[in-house]
């Protein structure tokens, strides 16, 4: 193909008209710029610290993603779910069209980690993450990528997570058929600054995984939930935040190939786990004797018992613990030396701690960019039946906490306080009731406390309970056991998923309690390890050292096998058994409080005052709950409105005008529906669904009506069902809005703040709300039709975007001068309330 | 061929490699100018921006999720950063009017008119063409460099093309046409 001379001569008219080709000079630049320099050297760094949060606890993302699944399955499952009212159904429209989600999981105490799901494929762990998982449940396979040991390990999810999902079944498909669950709505809650509504779904079944119930905590605007809490596996509480729906999830996330320069492995102990075969002769003594797969329960039933004997023989225990601990933490070293005091009641539910510091905490390396998470104040501890409650000796609220039960996983001490779980779960509950009165609780991790060996072993080990262990791991559970000299073991192991196993190690010589416990990744790598070393006090077996190593990928080495993140070592230094205790130690009084002291109940989410004798909760308004609420949610909306009509100036330069007009003035339709592709008013593509060439009743702008947006209905309103709304601008010469042409800023002369541009007016006032008509005020008495939906006012909101609430007795004068934008000195904004 | 190396580059870069980081600046120094140029309708400023554009970009290199689009993502930090420093559009105005003003010696010179007639294009358009007359990219440079298909590319030129002609041919330039 030519060009045509014309068109050779427009090329080089542009070829020669300016010549831009400026020669880079990078040493120039790099001496203009050292800071930028010094930046980019420093970015392994900046790398380095945010892929170290997100080296997780691989055990738990078994179940984290089991519970992620559902839920959005659960989503799907809605769709079908009997419309047990109107609202629930909008919800279940909205859900539907859920394709993707991202949010955080927080299975019982482990740290946050980041979740993706699109389909059916689940991704654990955030782009660029050292260490994911991804799971593809059409295909049935997963992937593990260990970046710190450079490997891989395809899973088949047919047979990880102990047979937790059904061979060959999909977890969207299966939720569809299940269309029986009913939901429930329950009282509206506050979360952050949005009134959610609440929903709770029961009786849903998961994949043989049975799941007591979903709560589900809505957005009133997006019909999406905010904050999902769920339990599975029977005990372990889930709990979803922050999420970010349907946005588009990059396909890389969900690749299940094995990542350039990574070897495939296969899942631990592979051949440790493998089938019973004949034992080879002289091997006995090392590996030690498999026990036949039918026999397992009967053991761990054995195992269960003796445990709960020597455990129930505790009456009480009191002593001193000394703990050392080495935190690794970015590169720099925290060394913590403590005592515990403790005094104990098991069987009473009670106990008392009371932590202090022995040494002062050091810190090793750039202390002055060390932040450590885990630097203990001294406090005082006090556990009733009921509740947990921490009180630090030195400073005050609002450092103090009281943690209740069920969530009373041990003390989280120098953690920001945050609300795991607004609502007990019945399951948790009760499985935890019992655990918590031990008074072991302090030695182990707080999120495996020593507690859970001794009675929740037990329970899980016993009876039915330890067959149903055996069903759950199918033929990956094995236990074996082993003879040296007098002492027995047994060695209980299985795969759990991911490529993670755990093993536990039952001694005779400590009454066949649990005296090596250990989580390991793939090729036998440590995660977590506990010892236990234990002595007997008056025929009792008590814990005298419990060792606690965490190996979590080092930053900069992306190494996680050779030093432990963490080390704690507890050692007993005192002990006395079974010897009465003063019961004045278990008394809230005996923390050294004040009557006024104040703390924060984490689950409720509110503040307590010490009466004296115990806690009370603080009234927080006299104004009844429910009003209030609707308060919130009409200024809500009047926010909302401000904030689209100022998008609407910012990208046309000037405000929208009262009504859209044909040629001859005749007003066509409102400015409610020009604002709506500014703001979030509402989903889906309303905004541009009217013909603006139309007047409001036309035959097509007429039944958008029925569609109004959620943020045009007042929550007092008896009309909007009639598609009216209650939010008008003041109509006149001298206000915001008026008529056909929209103003500029400049043109509110006495400011956007001292001038109204919206109302919330009476339902008497209501109009279709796409239809150009306003709020006349009458001259003589503004206040006419204005107040009716609130006993002691109404609401208005500012030209400055913001929304106040206008008592009734506003001196009429003055609400004149705030409806114009030009009224001078008498437009004070200070009439109006908060 | 080019594109495994210049995504290791990127990634070296991120490691901290700043030897990396100036083979990325002299391969698109260029383009970040002409893309700041756009904005600016000024040589100097648009190089005090592309200069400035690198020195973010060597801060924010961490937050950039695929190393393959490090050259759209220079791209849009040097447009942003720009558009910060234009002048309040009246300042604009009298520049332009300064520089259509007919020289003394008689009519304007067709230079003039023609870059006149690029800067008066809509902002997409004017891209295009700047980079391709002006910083001499081929059409598969500037996809690759604004993040757009080769056929997107070619539609904007030619586009814009259809408007220079009409534009210069209504300057008493009637000689050009397409």
């Amino acid at each position: 193909m030519t060009h045509s001379p014309q068109k050779k001569k427009l090329d080089d008219l542009l070829t020669g008209a300016v010549d831009l080709r400026p020669q880079p000079d990078f040493a120039a630049w790099r001496r203009r710029h050292p800071q930028a320099v010094e930046a980019l050297r420093s970015l392994p760094l900046v790398l380095a610290k945010r892929r170290s949060t997100m080296n997780r606890a691989l055990r738990y993302i078994a179940s984290a993603a089991a519970v992620l699944i559902l839920l959005a399955a659960g989503a799907w499952w809605m769709l079908f779910s009997h419309g047990a009212s109107s609202a629930w159904a909008e919800v279940i429209d909205r859900l539907a069209q859920v394709r993707s989600a991202t949010c955080n999981v927080c299975v019982g105490c482990s740290p946050m980690d980041r979740i993706y799901l699109e389909g059916s494929r689940v991704r654990i762990g955030e782009p660029g993450a050292n260490r994911f998982g991804v799971m593809d449940f059409r295909k049935g396979t997963s992937l593990w990528v260990n970046g710190s040991a450079k490997t891989a390990l395809i899973g088949d999810l047919k047979k990880d997570f102990g047979g937790l999902f059904v061979p060959g079944s999909d977890p969207l498909n299966d939720l569809l058929q299940m269309k029986t669950a009913p939901a429930e709505r329950l009282p509206d809650e506050q979360i952050g600054d949005v009134l959610c509504q609440v929903y709770r779904v029961t009786g849903v079944a998961f994949l043989g995984c049975k799941v007591p119930w979903v709560k589900l905590w809505l957005d009133p605007r997006s019909k999406l939930p905010v904050e999902i809490h769920a339990v599975i596996m029977d005990r372990e509480a889930v709990t979803l935040t922050d999420f970010r729906w349907n946005e588009p999830l990059d396909k890389d996330l969900f690749e299940l190939a094995v990542p350039k320069g990574y070897r495939l492995v296969e899942p631990p102990g592979a051949a440790a786990l493998a089938p019973a075969g004949p034992a080879k002769k002289g091997a006995g003594a090392e590996a030690g004797r498999q026990i036949p797969t039918g026999e397992i329960a009967k053991t761990l039933d054995m195992l269960g018992q003796r445990i709960e004997a020597n455990y129930k023989a505790i009456d009480s225990w009191s002593g001193t613990f000394d703990v050392k601990e080495r935190n690794r933490e970015g590169g720099h070293v925290v060394i913590t030396h403590a005592a515990v005091d403790f005094f104990a009641e098991p069987g009473r539910g009670r106990l008392r701690i009371n932590y202090r510091a022995v040494e002062p905490v050091k810190m090793i390396g750039l202390a002055a960019n060390c932040q450590p998470a885990c630097q203990w104040p001294e406090s005082r501890w006090v556990r009733t039946p009921e509740q947990w409650l921490r009180f630090p000796v030195s400073g005050g609220f609002p450092d103090s906490a009281i943690e209740r039960f069920p969530r009373a996983d041990g003390p989280r001490t120098g953690q920001a306080p945050r609300v795991l779980f607004r609502e007990p779960p019945k399951a948790v509950n009760e499985h935890r009731y019992q655990d918590c009165i031990d008074p072991l609780i302090f030695f182990g991790e707080c999120d495996r406390p020593y507690w859970q060996f001794c009675s929740t072993t037990a329970a899980a080990l016993r009876g039915q309970r330890g067959a149903r262990l055996e069903e759950e791991h199918k033929k990956r559970l094995t236990l074996r056991e082993r003879r040296r000299g007098a002492v027995t073991e047994y060695i209980l192991s299985t795969q759990v998923g991911g490529g993670s196993a755990w093993e536990k190690v039952f001694s005779s010589s400590a009454g066949f309690n649990i005296v090596s416990d250990n989580i390991l990744l793939e090729q036998g790598q440590p995660r977590q390890t506990w010892r236990y070393t234990f002595r007997t006090e008056k025929g009792v077996f008590i814990p005298s050292e419990v060792e606690y190593n965490m190996y979590q990928d080092d930053p900069i080495t992306k190494d996680s096998s050779r030093v432990p993140t963490q080390h704690r070592v507890f050692t007993l230094k005192t002990t006395r058994v079974n010897e009465a205790i003063d019961p004045g130690v278990f008394e809230v009084q005996s923390l050294g409080l004040r009557r006024g002291d104040r703390m924060i109940d984490e689950i409720e989410n509110r503040f307590l005052v010490f009466d004296g004798k115990t806690f009370v909760p603080v009234p927080r308004r006299k104004l009844p709950l429910v009003p209030d609420t609707q308060r919130v949610q009409a200024t809500n909306n009047m926010k909302l409105i401000g904030l689209a009509i100022h998008n609407y100036v910012a990208v046309n330069g000037h405000f929208p005008p009262a009504y859209v007009a044909d040629k001859n003035g005749k007003p066509l339709l409102s400015w409610r529906v020009l604002i709506l592709p500014y703001g979030v008013l509402h989903d889906g593509d309303l905004g541009t669904q009217f013909h603006l060439d139309e007047p409001w009743d036309s035959p097509h702008n007429r039944p958008l009506i029925a569609r109004m947006p959620a943020v045009y209905r007042s929550p007092n309103s008896t009309v909007s069902d009639q598609g009216k709304t209650n939010y008008l601008t003041i109509r006149g010469k001298d206000t915001v809005f008026p008529g056909r042409q929209g103003i500029t800023f400049p043109e509110i002369r006495d400011g956007t703040s001292c001038t109204i541009m919206t109302v919330e007016a009476s339902d008497a006032k209501a109009v279709i709300w796409t239809r150009p008509d306003d709020f006349d005020y009458d001259q003589p008495d503004p206040l006419r039709g204005l107040v009716g939906l609130w006993p002691d006012g109404f609401l208005v909101g500012l030209a400055d975007g913001s929304a106040r609430f206008a008592p009734s007795s506003i001196d009429p004068a003055v609400l004149k001068a705030l409806f114009r934008r030009n009224a001078g000195k008498k437009a004070s904004p200070e009439a109006l309330g908060k | 061929v080019n594109a495994p190396i210049e995504t290791e580059l990127v990634e070296a870069a991120r490691r901290g490699d700043v030897d990396s980081l100036g083979e990325l600046y002299r391969r698109h120094y260029a383009t970040v100018v002409g893309v700041a140029y756009c904005v600016l309708a000024d040589r100097n400023l648009a190089e005090d921006a592309a200069q400035e554009a690198f020195a973010i970009a060597c801060r924010e290199l961490v937050r950039l999720r695929h190393a393959e689009r490090f050259v759209p993502w220079i791209c849009t930090i040097a447009r942003r950063l720009a558009l910060r420093m234009a002048p309040p559009r009246r300042d604009r105005g009298l520049l332009t009017e300064a520089a259509a003003a007919p020289p003394a010696h008689g009519g304007p010179h067709p230079g003039d008119l023609v870059e006149q007639a690029v800067r008066d294009l809509p902002a997409r358009a004017r891209e295009v063409v700047v980079l391709h007359y002006y910083t001499g990219l081929s059409h598969k440079e500037i996809a690759a460099s604004l993040g757009l298909s080769l056929e997107a590319v070619h539609g904007r030129l030619v586009r814009a093309r259809r408007i220079l002609a009409d534009r210069l041919r209504g300057n008493g330039m009637g000689d050009i046409e397409l």
